[in-house]
């Protein structure tokens, strides 16, 4: 099944003058881990070709393959974990104030020269694992000069740095749930088994070699239990191991001679996944062929071996040493706002709604009807403003405003029914005015009633 | 300045109590918890837990159950003391059946009250908001869900921090005898072993009431080891 990575990683942001010179890269393969499962946290430091050759300056008097200075503490310690061994690179640099080497990657640019500093931890404990941002600094210079006795100096020397960015991990512990030959083993492995000689005499005693390979905590766990293989004796057993395996050979004395087979050895570990779960895996069976019985066999007396302790696996976590803040209980009052003031606030959300609605559904307020009918009768007639103020209140055209149940509309429309009336009139006498009725200056009369009329509109709902 | 005094006097006996662990005097470290319990400023969760620890390292599980129990009780998300807790109980053969998705649930909300309290607060404000504005039938039946779920986050909330719980208690012996009232001469209708969750409905100086899945009744007091 192919690993889901989680890549966590993130460039660095790059202070001094000589920006984007130099970029450092933190980068776990995920982002939550699970006790004793192997963290492998890769720091990549990324600097321009030009610069490193041209530009940087060597800190010491010691000429380092990369002149540049780490500092990151988590790389050489880091709370509530185990840093498992780390194979040696080349270039050699400076990592916390003291010399390492660091390995040389090629990821294909020709401009940028790249390597990394690798790291591999054993959480200990459920938590967080917190890698603080890493520092690079470096010194450099623009004008150089020749020396006859010193070669190549530098005329201006510049101090610059590099800040990436840091990293949380989550840890959790191992779920429930695990089988009996469980010892500690967290990873991905396989397991295969091996004996010789295949004949044997009873008494007599054979070499079985379990052979566990795969990533994990391979160091760290206890070898599967041969106690309970049922004609057979463990007199002993050896260790030999690399980086990505592990053989533990187990000195067998076979018991009887109607022993026919080393039975399957079981070998139970935790794979975090995805998806995580426990899985025991079985070698096959050895034929053998044990001939003869010896008198003198005993059965041995059985005991268990000792199972190397790991916190988290088969032993419990050490003592807590700090003292957080408890969380207090919640006050009554505190519940009861939390608990009531969302049906406040839905309440008082409807209300405004609800208000919010009216005023959409009743449109805009009417103009001031006034100052309209004022401005209209500068231009036009005071027939024409009066005439024209009605047809906008009776939302009707202003030829249609004249008629015989003005007064009538004008009253259906909210008016009642003696401001109505003298609309009405008003209006006959103005029109009256045009077909050379009486004469005379109608404009206060019909301004005080426009007042009226807009006054009353105003009101009705 | 008395209290600055206590403070140092207690904190030198979490020093000690810590080194004492750390030598592997697990007695000795467990006696100057205990006292550091009376002590101010020091947290009783990561107390417990360390007097937990002390009482499995001396093979004392039920102890450490019953520690374990009331680090977690004071700092339930403590996956310390969790995994601590199920290593006491399989040491004493102690099954604990793996919760329910509800009481998982619940466990959840218990352990985080102010989150969960505002998430009940933020479910019933868009419900309500949501309900009054939206029209149809089933829509409104659907947000009426969400209230409803945000109430019951809520009355959870509110009924495990303002009201009294029954407290829950840890048998400390093997084989514990449960009577139908609180009279020694009275038949065993169940016996409880060591290490047992039981929930504690009432206690006197000599009796306490208990309720468990094995059966209700009363036991000595002295044997159960209250939590809270």
């Amino acid at each position: 099944m192919k690993r889901l990575l989680i890549s966590v990683c993130a460039l660095a942001s790059v202070a001094g003058s000589q920006s984007g010179r130099v970029l450092v890269e933190v980068k776990a393969d995920r982002s939550r881990y699970f006790v004793q499962q192997v963290v492998r946290v890769t720091l990549r430091v990324r600097v321009e070709r030009s610069f490193l050759e041209k530009n940087l300056i060597q800190p010491f008097r010691r000429e380092l393959q990369l002149p540049l200075r780490v500092d990151a503490q988590w790389l050489d310690r880091l709370p509530h974990a185990a840093i498992l061994p780390t194979t040696k690179g080349a270039p050699v640099l400076v990592v916390n104030g003291k010399l390492a080497t660091a390995r040389r990657i090629d990821d294909g640019t020709q401009s940028l020269v790249v390597f990394e500093l690798v790291r591999s931890y054993l959480p200990e404990r459920p938590g967080t694992l917190s890698l603080a941002a890493p520092r690079v600094r470096y010194s450099y210079a623009t004008k150089f000069r020749d020396d006859f006795l010193n070669g190549r100096l530098p005329d201006d020397r510049h101090e610059g740095d590099a800040v990436g960015p840091k990293l949380e991990l989550d840890v959790a512990v191992l779920p429930d749930g695990a089988p009996t030959e469980f010892t500690g083993a967290v990873g991905r492995f396989t397991v295969r088994a091996d004996a010789a000689p295949r004949e044997l005499r009873a008494g007599e005693s054979l070499k079985l070699s379990v052979t566990i390979e795969g990533k994990g905590n391979l160091m760290q766990f206890a070898p599967p239990s041969l106690a309970e293989l049922d004609g057979f004796h463990v007199r002993g057993s050896v260790e030999a191991s690399d980086a990505n395996q592990r053989t533990i050979v187990y000195d067998l004395a076979a018991l009887r001679s109607d022993v026919h087979q080393v039975p399957p050895i079981s070998f139970a570990f935790f794979d975090p996944g995805p998806p995580p779960g426990y899985l025991t895996l079985h070698t096959r069976a050895i034929a053998i062929k044990v001939s003869g019985t010896t008198a003198a066999i005993v059965e041995p007396v059985r005991s268990t071996p000792e199972r190397r302790p790991i916190a988290g696996v088969n032993d419990i976590f050490g003592i807590r040493t700090s003292h957080a803040a408890e969380p207090n209980k919640l006050s009554v009052g505190a519940v009861a706002v939390a608990i009531t003031s969302p049906w406040l606030l839905a309440v008082l959300a409807f209300g405004l709604w609800r208000y919010a609605e009216q005023r959409r559904r009743r449109g805009p307020p009417p103009p001031d009807g006034v100052a309209l009918f004022r401005e209209r009768a500068k231009t036009a007639s005071v027939r024409t403003a009066f005439v024209e103020f009605l047809a906008a209140r009776l939302a009707c055209p202003a030829a249609a405003v004249i008629g015989p149940e003005l007064s009538k509309r004008l009253a259906n429309a909210g008016v009642d029914n003696e401001s109505a009336r003298q609309a009405d009139a008003l209006t006959g006498e103005l029109v009256a005015e045009l077909y050379g009725g009486t004469h005379g200056n109608r404009s206060t009369e019909a301004a005080t009633l426009v007042a009226k009329l807009d006054a009353a509109w105003r009101e009705t709902p | 300045m008395i209290a600055l005094v206590f403070a140092l006097l207690f904190a030198g006996d979490l020093d000690r109590a810590n080194r004492a662990y750390e030598a592997g005097r697990w007695a000795e470290a467990a006696a100057l918890y205990r006292a550091a319990l009376d002590g101010p400023g020091s947290s009783h969760a990561t107390l417990w837990h360390n007097l937990g620890n002390c009482a499995f390292r001396l093979d004392r599980s039920p102890e450490a159950i019953l520690y374990y129990r009331r680090a977690l009780h004071y700092a339930p998300d403590n996956t310390q003391a969790q995994w601590n807790l199920h290593l006491a109980e399989r040491r004493l053969g102690v099954t604990r059946a793996p919760p329910s998705l509800p009481r998982r649930l619940l466990a959840g909300i218990d352990a985080y009250p102010r989150l969960a309290l505002a998430l009940a607060a933020l479910l019933q404000a868009a419900g309500l908001v949501a309900v009054l504005r939206t029209s149809g039938r089933a829509r409104r039946l659907q947000l009426a869900a969400v209230i409803a779920v945000g109430l019951a986050l809520g009355s959870r909330v509110a009924m495990t921090q303002c009201f009294a719980q029954p407290t829950a208690g840890v048998i400390l012996e093997p084989s514990i005898a449960v009577r139908p009232d609180p009279h020694a001469t009275l038949p065993v209708i169940a016996r409880l072993d060591a290490g047992q969750l039981v929930r504690v409905e009432e206690a006197s100086d000599r009796w306490a009431r208990i309720t468990h899945a094995a059966g209700s009744g009363w036991v000595e007091r002295a044997v159960v080891g209250l939590v809270e």
